[in-house]
């Protein structure tokens, strides 16, 4: 049988070229192409299919973040001012980083994860990954796999750490969008997200990690194209994060087999959904196959059993492999890999992407000690090839070579894109509207999908596993409250602390993404902050999911949103630790139409505490406590929630103030920490007004609350309570430290709004008057509406 | 003895409450068909081995089953059941199948078979004025997706 197939690139013109890359699925442009035909050129032969199906994967948006690594021409039209610069979007990022120079940023966007300093003996490692396109074809398997690759990264960063925390955050079309308006095979948005969250639940429920802090977002954009983004914390000892592959170690695979599963997975998701798709790109994960690798695993990392290890992700062994022995080489012998069946070709072999494998660099003397370890824990581990010192990638099939590339083409060889982004700025200008009666509006609000209660598919997640969470999903009484992010205790020996949080509002974005990316890191930074981290010891990860960036107003939107990260991350003085993109989240619809998501930017936080026991809650604690509203608003409801449910278009978008707001969370971070604040919540979508119903929720008290008596800039009742403006916090304090509160936020915006009250009501009033008065039974029920 | 299949059905006891199958209901009216009495899920395990029903017995007995609400039958043909559709569903050739591969490897370590294949599926009962091409709709809306599911639908015995 002839295994392999020789693909005639030599002869092949511009237009046969992009025949090649289409029919193969390769998702290769022509510039590539050319290169790829200029290299087989100077070696005097054709590629085989495995050879350019390695090159095709590792050159993939999903793997090289071409675009993040292009040099872009912007720019950049504000009025009548035309601002024009080359800028390349990865630089900008690693940037904040670099400028920052932070001694406890121990590794950063090198390995499989970010890894800050704990303490002297530990670090954290966070990663967030994407996981739309298999999402959105097959939920359940996509969302279960994409868990399973985050923890894989977790696994595979440094010599391996420890996983202790799962994240989720999913953005799905509207929950009761019409089945009539559905193209054929897209999925109903209903049945992605019971898929997902069922996929979400299982795989981190059986791999005993608590899934504990996420968000769920709707928009109509969303439909053809759903996002899950699923991440990670591990635990790592600060001795085992520098790995090196030695010349001779031998690659070790271990875990589950291979199969045709997930075949073009790189290079599909670099690609857009088009109405026919291969069975072959599904997914499905297999959790207990991970779970019990991951046991031995840190058991032979502790007892130096390997020099390195990586995970098998998107484009399976050859990305594994090739990233592993970029600096050596490496010879593979693909007949050794243990199969699922028979019948799978050699490139299929090298480029499937089964899930629950991880490749290791074992030194020859060690490698029957780690197989036969492995092995009493019934994981299977084979060797399939060597590191060599060739510089280059050789894999055999039974004797006959398939693929033998130059190392250093495969990674450096990929020509630079060049590409062009154009973005005009907006005026702002304020709407004018009214609304018609106050209290139904605030129902409305509460009880819109973004705002209301998440419990239902909260609860289905184990948040508790490990024993180590200490701030919750939910709080206060019958735990119904919702947090600001959750506290985990990491160590049975210290008080020491882990804070984990995120921020995501596409809306904003509509506007202006600049905006957008500071509120985002803002949104992070303050959950973090109220429930009680120090601002000064967080580090954030950026995640990007973009529509069609071949369109130069798309991209401009991209470059836009990674100015404001990089601008905004300064001026917080955040660094980012790690960060991934997922691009071209767009549907060709039959018509030709395309329909882009709104580009999304999701920033997820990790924070460092040194105790536990001073931490604080959104619910409200005891009656007679005085409320204070801790920064200023302003009439910035632009792409607010109040605007959503009225449908109003336009309007001012949020724009943070650092250093207001960072002087201020200083002193939030005092507060909490002597003790002061009894009860912090950040105030963000839904403004003011959802921020109090949420505290009152949680704490099952009523309010008594003078809207009037809001610091604001314009006194209007919609932009007291809806207005989604930056840099604010709502506190509860005691009487009897009213004195001290004051003093430590002297010289801070602040305003005494009312107090918490027994009756289980919200009063409002506006300069005396009493406006509205609701109870909180009704308050609950409206958040507590929506039907999944 | 040649090699052939079994299919083993475990479905719920009549004291038990079918959540599966109530939640499934609850998603076809959500597509509009309204007209639906009942659903009730079991879970297949398709089984191929070299072996006597006996053994199939055990397996399905000592494995599959949770004795407090669960009952099995074997059967190796679908047969129709009166005023039901029914509906079974299979994993497409290829694709992974963890809890079928766990139940190989449950099957093999508990001694009972030294070969066997296993592959999980589902089948519905649903009981309701619904025609063909409703049925064939639910199918692909709700029970499978058919990326990586075979559907076949059995007709309604009057």
């Amino acid at each position: 049988m002839n295994y392999v197939r020789e693909i005639d690139i030599l002869n092949a013109d511009e237009k046969e070229l992009i025949e090649i890359s289409e029919k193969n699925l390769l998702s290769l442009d022509i510039e590539e192409m050319k290169k790829i035909k200029e290299y087989f050129l100077s070696i005097g032969r054709n590629p085989t299919d495995c050879e350019l199906e390695c090159i095709a994967q590792t050159w993939s948006e999903h793997c090289y973040h071409k675009t993040f690594k292009a040099n872009i021409q912007y720019i950049e039209k504000n009025g009548k001012k035309i601002e024009k610069f080359n800028i390349c979007l990865l630089r900008e990022i690693m940037e904040v980083t670099e400028k920052l120079n932070y001694p406890w940023c121990i590794s950063v966007f090198k390995d499989n994860a970010g890894i800050i300093k704990i303490n002297e003996k530990y670090g954290a490692a966070f990663k967030v990954e994407t996981h739309n396109h298999p999402s959105a074809l097959e939920p359940y398997g996509g969302a279960g796999t994409g868990i399973g690759g985050v923890i894989r990264d977790i696994l595979g960063v440094g010599l391996g750490a420890k996983p202790i925390l799962n994240t989720d955050i999913f953005c799905f079309g509207p929950l009761d969008f019409p089945y009539e308006k559905l193209p054929e095979g897209v999925l109903h948005p209903k049945r992605i997200f019971r898929g997902v969250v069922s996929g979400v639940r299982d795989y981190g429920n059986r791999m005993g990690i608590p899934t504990a802090n996420g968000a769920i977002i709707f928009d109509d954009r969303y439909v053809y194209n759903c996002l899950v983004y699923c991440g990670c914390v591990g635990i790592i000892p600060v001795n085992k994060i520098e790995k090196k592959v030695n010349d001779g170690d031998l690659i070790v695979v271990i875990g589950g087999r291979t199969g045709r599963d997930g075949i073009h997975g790189a290079t599909f998701s670099s690609a857009s959904l088009k109405e026919n798709i291969p069975t072959s790109v599904v997914q499905i994960g297999n959790p207990i196959v991970e779970k019990k690798f991951q046991d031995v695993l840190l058991v032979a990392r502790d007892l130096n059993l390997y020099n390195s290890i990586t995970d098998c992700g998107a484009g399976g062994f050859s990305s594994a492999i090739g990233e592993m022995g970029k600096d050596i080489g490496a010879v593979v012998y693909l007949e050794k890999v243990p199969l699922k069946y028979e019948g799978l070709l050699p490139w299929e072999i090298f480029l499937s992407e089964s899930q629950e494998r991880m490749v290791l660099a074992v030194p020859e003397k060690k490698v029957e000690k780690l197989i036969n370890f492995f092995a009493s824990e019934d994981v299977e581990a084979t060797v399939i090839g060597k590191f060599v010192k060739t510089g280059k990638l050789t894999v055999y099939y039974k004797n006959k070579l398939v693929c033998d590339i130059d190392i250093h083409f495969l990674h450096k060889g990929i020509p630079k894109k060049n590409l062009r982004g154009f973005f005009e700025r907006k005026r702002e200008k304020p709407v004018n509207f009214k609304s018609k009666n106050i209290k139904e509006d605030i129902l409305k609000v509460l009880s819109s999908p973004i705002i209301s209660s998440k419990e239902e598919v909260i609860r289905q997640y184990d948040h508790e596993v490990g024993g180590r969470t200490i701030l919750k999903p939910f709080v206060g009484y019958e735990s119904r409250g919702v947090s600001d992010g959750v506290v985990l205790k990491p160590f049975y020996e210290t008080y020491e602390g882990l804070i984990i949080s995120c921020g995501i509002n596409p809306f904003y974005g509509e506007i202006d993404p600049y905006y957008m990316a500071g509120c985002c890191i803002e949104e992070c930074i303050r959950n973090i902050v109220s429930c009680g981290g120090n601002p000064e010891k967080i580090a954030i990860l950026d995640n990007f999911c973009w529509g069609n960036i071949s369109d130069e107003r798309e991209l401009g939107n991209l470059i836009r949103c990674v100015k404001g990260c990089k601008d905004y991350a300064l001026k917080y003085r955040i660094p980012f630790i790690s960060g991934k993109d997922s691009l071209n989240n767009y549907f060709k619809r039959k018509d030709g139409k395309i329909i882009s998501i709104p580009g999304t930017l999701l920033i997820s936080g990790i924070g460092i505490i040194e105790d536990v026991r001073k931490i604080c809650s959104t619910d409200f604690k005891k009656e007679g406590n005085i409320i204070f509203v801790l920064g200023k608003t302003f009439n910035e409801l632009g792409s607010s929630q109040f605007y959503r449910v009225n449908r109003i278009k336009g309007g001012i978008v949020p724009k943070p103030r650092p250093e207001k707001t960072l002087s201020l969370m200083k002193k939030i971070h005092i507060g909490i920490k002597n003790q002061l604040i009894k009860s912090c919540h950040d105030c963000s979508d839904g403004g003011l007004i959802t921020t109090i119903c949420e505290m009152m929720i949680g704490g099952n008290l009523g309010c008594k609350i003078d809207f009037s008596n809001v610091l604001t800039e314009e006194k209007e009742i919609e932009i007291v309570l809806f207005s989604e403006s930056c840099g604010r916090f709502v506190v509860e304090i005691e009487k009897e430290k009213l004195n001290e509160f004051e003093k430590l936020f002297k010289n801070e915006e602040l305003s005494q709004i009312g107090e918490v009250i027994e009756e289980k009501e919200l009063i409002g009033f506006w300069a005396n008057k009493k406006l509205f008065k609701i109870p909180l039974e009704l308050i609950y029920r409206s958040w507590t509406s929506l039907n999944f | 003895m040649s090699k052939e299949f079994w299919i083993i059905e475990i479905h719920k006891k009549k004291n038990i409450k079918d959540v599966f199958g109530q939640d499934t209901k609850k998603s076809i009216e959500e597509i509009g068909i309204s007209e639906i009495d009942e659903v009730k899920v079991s879970n297949l395990y398709k089984i191929e081995a070299k072996t006597d029903k006996k053994n199939i017995e055990r397996i399905a007995k000592e494995l599959f089953i949770d004795n407090v609400s669960d009952n099995f039958s074997i059967y190796k043909k679908t047969r129709t059941k009166k005023g039901f559709w029914i509906v079974e569903i299979f994993l497409k050739e290829g694709v992974t199948d963890p809890v079928g591969e766990t139940a190989r490897k449950t099957i093999i370590e508990s001694k009972i078979l030294n070969d066997v294949v296993v592959k999980t599926g589902k089948k519905y009962y649903i009981k309701g004025k619904i025609n063909q091409k409703q049925i064939k709709e639910i199918c692909e809306k709700i029970l499978a997706n058919t990326l990586i599911h075979n559907y076949f639908i059995l007709k309604k015995r009057t």
